[in-house]
C-alpha cells in the first residue's frame, strides 16, 4: 500500500475499542503488483457498523476506485449488517464496472426519522437540503428534551459540511451520513479524502508547528484559520462551544486527519476529555459526533 | 426598512449563503432612501454560525471602521442564533483589537 493510502485501520480500532458488541475484523488486502489492480476489502466478520464507519468505507472505495483499481468487497456475513450497508446506499453512484460488491436487496422501510443515509456531496447548495433531513432526524431523538441540542447538531452540520467542502478540497467532495438511536444518541459524521486539516493550516503558514495532532489541537481554538481571512476560524470552535451550552448528557467529537487525532468528550456541559495523539496517516479528514441524551 | 430574511428561505448552513443575502441587503440599502434596516430572522429555522457571522458579523465590522452607511438592526433571533451572533462579535472584536 502506498504511503498516502487511505487506511481503514482506525475504524476497526473505532469499532472494537467502542462497541463492545463488535467482533468483526476488517480485512483488508491489497495487491497493486498484479494486473488488475485488483483491491479487497473483507466485511465478512463485521457484524457492527455505525455511520462513521460507513462513510470511511465509501471513502476507501471511492480512494481506490480512481486510482483505477477495481474494488472487491466481501459483503458482512451477519445479515443485519449486510442490510445496513445496502440500506445506508454504500455503493450509491460508483460505477458498477468498478466494484464488485454483492449486498442483499432489501426492502426499505421509510427510517427517514432515524436516519440519513450516506450521501456524497460536491456543492454547498446541497448541504441545505441534506439539513433538512437531519432536522428531522435529530428531532426524533431529541424534541421534548432540549431545543438548543437540536440547533447545535444543525450547526456542525452546516460548519463542519462548509469547512469540508471549501477546505478540503477533495475532487471527490464529502460524505455525510447520521443516525439516531432508541438509547437517546445521535452520530453525525463528515469527512472527505481532501487535503486535510493539518496540511491547510501549515499551508497558510500561520506559524502553527510542531506534529499533526498539535496543529489538529490548534484547529479548535477561536480565530484559528486556514482561509488568510482572520476574521474566521469559527467553525470548529463554535461545535465545540454549542455542544458545552447545549446541556446535554454528553456530547464527543473525535477528528482524524494527517497523522493525528483529536478526541473531545463534554459531559454536562463540562469538558471532561480532551486528547490528541499521533496516528498512522490518513487521507483527509474525518469526523464524528456524537451527542447523548440520557 | 425591514429585510424579511425569510425571503431568502428558512435554513441557512453555509458562509456562501451569508455572503449572498449580504450582497442582495447592500444592494437594496444602495436604492433605500431609509438609513436604517431591521433584518428579520422571524420563520429562519436553521442559520449556522458561520451564515450569521457572514451576514451580521460583517455588518458590525464596517460599521466599526465606519465603513457602513447604515445603521442595522438583528431582530427575531432565536436562542441558538443569538448565541452565534455572539460568538461573531467576540470574534470580530478581538480581531478589531489586535488590528
Amino acid at each position: 500500500m502506498s504511503d498516502s493510502a487511505p487506511s481503514l485501520d482506525f475504524v476497526l480500532e473505532e469499532q472494537t475499542r467502542n462497541q463492545p458488541w463488535a467482533q468483526g475484523l476488517l480485512i483488508c488486502s491489497i495487491d497493486l503488483s498484479h494486473r488488475s489492480r485488483k483491491v479487497i476489502l473483507d466485511l465478512s466478520s463485521v457484524c457492527f457498523l455505525d455511520p462513521f464507519a460507513l462513510i470511511r468505507i465509501r471513502g476507501f472505495l471511492d480512494w481506490w476506485v480512481s486510482q483505477g483499481c477495481h474494488v472487491e468487497v466481501k459483503s458482512p456475513l451477519n445479515t443485519h449488517t449486510a442490510n445496513y450497508l445496502a440500506r445506508m446506499h454504500i455503493v450509491e453512484g460508483i460505477q458498477k464496472e468498478a466494484i464488485s460488491f454483492a449486498l442483499p436487496v432489501v426492502h426499505e422501510r421509510d427510517r427517514r426519522k432515524v436516519l440519513v443515509e450516506l450521501q456524497c456531496l460536491s456543492g454547498q447548495e446541497e448541504l441545505t437540503p441534506l439539513s433538512d433531513r437531519l432536522y428531522t432526524v435529530v428531532r426524533e431523538q431529541l424534541e421534548g428534551k432540549l431545543a438548543a441540542s437540536i440547533d447545535t447538531f444543525e450547526n456542525a452540520l452546516g460548519e463542519l459540511g462548509d469547512n469540508a467542502l471549501n477546505h478540503g478540497r477533495s475532487e471527490r467532495g464529502i460524505y455525510v451520513a447520521a443516525q439516531s438511536y432508541s438509547d437517546g444518541r445521535c452520530v453525525l459524521a463528515i469527512g472527505d479524502t481532501g487535503i486535510g486539516v493539518p496540511a491547510h493550516l501549515r499551508n497558510a503558514d500561520l506559524g502553527i508547528e510542531g506534529a499533526d495532532e498539535r496543529v489538529l489541537q490548534k484547529a479548535l481554538e477561536l480565530g484559528v484559520t486556514g482561509t488568510g481571512n482572520p476574521r474566521r476560524g469559527l467553525g470548529f470552535y463554535s461545535v465545540l462551544e454549542a455542544a458545552q451550552q447545549a446541556q446535554l448528557a454528553a456530547v464527543s467529537l473525535r477528528i482524524w486527519s494527517g497523522r493525528g487525532r483529536v478526541e473531545i468528550r463534554i459531559e454536562n456541559g463540562k469538558q471532561v476529555v480532551d486528547r490528541s495523539y499521533a496516528a498512522p496517516e490518513t487521507v483527509g479528514t474525518w469526523i464524528r459526533l456524537e451527542f447523548e441524551t440520557d | 426598512m425591514k429585510f424579511d430574511l425569510s425571503n431568502y428561505g428558512s435554513t441557512f448552513v453555509t458562509r456562501s449563503s451569508g455572503e449572498q443575502v449580504l450582497c442582495a441587503l447592500l444592494e437594496l440599502m444602495e436604492k433605500a432612501e431609509d438609513r436604517h434596516v431591521e433584518i428579520d430572522f422571524a420563520g429562519v429555522k436553521i442559520a449556522t454560525v458561520s451564515f450569521v457571522d457572514e451576514l451580521i458579523g460583517e455588518l458590525f465590522s464596517r460599521e466599526v471602521e465606519s465603513s457602513l452607511p447604515f445603521a442595522f438592526e438583528a431582530i427575531n433571533m432565536n436562542d441558538a442564533t443569538q448565541r452565534a451572533l455572539e460568538l461573531s462579535y467576540r470574534n470580530r472584536r478581538s480581531f478589531l483589537q489586535a488590528a
